[in-house]
């Protein structure tokens, strides 16, 4: 049960928001010279992945729409 | 001689202007024996083009990696084989899961297990899951409770776009089908398989995204197995099950001549071919439907385009 509790969350949008979207999010903002007035890009690309993969693990949704 | 050869004989059968009206003429047996007759010419053939197209894509997907991070290739120009290896990686496996190139106790079985099980890599899905579900698929086109691919249905290009994104959704119904159809046959042991495959898979994203290399792997990996698995679901699911509203042998799937041609259409404007008979393999579809075109016309099969033609 310990396992399986610990896959959900391992596969969980937030979980891949936090380990990839970010550092990718953060990547493209370097890759692109960005002008940041405050923090660096990886502080911009967790901010941007971590509330993706939450608006995606509240609503079930990368892009907003549901699924019916 | 058997009753199909006994039919293939008749001087009529080799006369095209004549080939309908003797066709309609035959009784239902010799009809069958006619129509097994013609596609038993396609089978028992090992498909060495699939096998080597299974090896070769890999290759090439798997030495994109280190030709991107060690600045031999430049990352724009390796996104696209990415899509295409992804993509094609699929059609291989599928001769496999059919056992087209090594039936079971076949000196050369363990080359059919292989290729089904290497192939599908870049696709990052388990042979073992989708040679199953896709049995169901066969046993059970177009049936809403038992066919796992019914999802995939949508009344034109479009509804088939907007499904297809939404049904992958953390919300969406795209895994617990294939879940659920393992429970039901009593195979969900093989699940640890997609497990297994989908560690690998994010922690391979995650390990190259917190090394500096997000942008390598979504390109590499992640965005093409998005895109390769909206074309693929497309061509093989979509295109040649619509409208998908018939259930029986011969209105399970269609014929329709593709806009792109037979290539960038995987080879799926023939997939009617492929549900009557599974065994015959991909490369050989398009001879086995143009000769066995008119006995599927009398037996009311959607062959599209196809009617029109000679």
């Amino acid at each position: 049960m310990q396992i399986f509790n610990f896959v959900k969350v391992l596969f969980s949008p937030i979980v891949f928001g936090l380990g990839f979207i970010g550092p990718l999010s953060a990547e493209i903002i370097a890759a692109l010279a960005v002008p940041l007035t405050i923090g660096t890009p990886l502080h911009w690309g967790l901010l941007i992945g971590g509330l993706l993969g939450l608006m995606a693990q509240v609503r079930g949704s990368w892009i907003w729409v549901k699924p019916s | 001689m058997d009753l199909g050869e006994a039919v293939m004989n008749n001087p009529a059968m080799t006369n095209p202007a004549m080939t309908k009206e003797a066709l309609q003429a035959l009784s239902p047996d010799a009809l069958d024996a006619l129509e097994r007759k013609i596609a038993g010419k396609y089978m028992h053939r090992i498909p060495w083009g699939a096998v080597a197209w299974a090896f070769s894509n890999l290759i090439v997907w798997l030495s994109l990696w280190p030709l991107v991070l060690f600045d031999y290739l430049p990352i724009w120009a390796a996104f696209p084989i990415a899509i295409l290896n992804v993509a094609l990686s699929y059609l291989p496996s599928h001769e496999a899961q059919h056992s087209i190139i090594a039936r079971e106790g076949h000196p050369l079985r363990w080359l059919n297990e292989l290729v089904g099980h290497l192939s599908v890599i870049p696709f990052a899905q388990p042979y073992r899951v989708l040679k199953n579900t896709h049995m169901e698929h066969h046993a059970h086109s177009n049936d809403p409770e038992l066919d796992p691919d019914y999802a995939v249905h949508a009344k034109d290009d479009w509804d088939f776009l907007k499904n297809s994104i939404l049904r992958r959704q953390p919300a969406g119904p795209a895994q617990k089908a294939y879940g659920d159809t393992m429970a039901r046959i009593g195979k969900s042991h093989m699940l640890i398989d997609a497990l297994l495959f989908n560690l690998v898979f994010i922690g391979v994203l995650f390990t190259m995204a917190w090394t500096g290399h997000a942008i390598e792997a979504a390109l590499l990996w992640w965005l093409p197995k998005h895109i390769a698995q909206t074309y693929i679901q497309y061509y093989l699911s979509w295109a040649p099950h619509h409208p998908g509203n018939r259930q029986e042998r011969y209105g399970q799937t269609r014929g329709f001549k593709s806009k792109v041609g037979n290539l960038l259409s995987m080879g799926m404007q023939y997939h009617i071919v492929h549900h009557l008979y599974p065994r015959i393999p991909l490369s050989s579809t398009p001879a086995a439907f143009h000769a066995l075109k008119p006995i599927l016309e009398i037996r009311g099969c959607d062959i599209g385009g196809w009617s029109e033609t000679p």
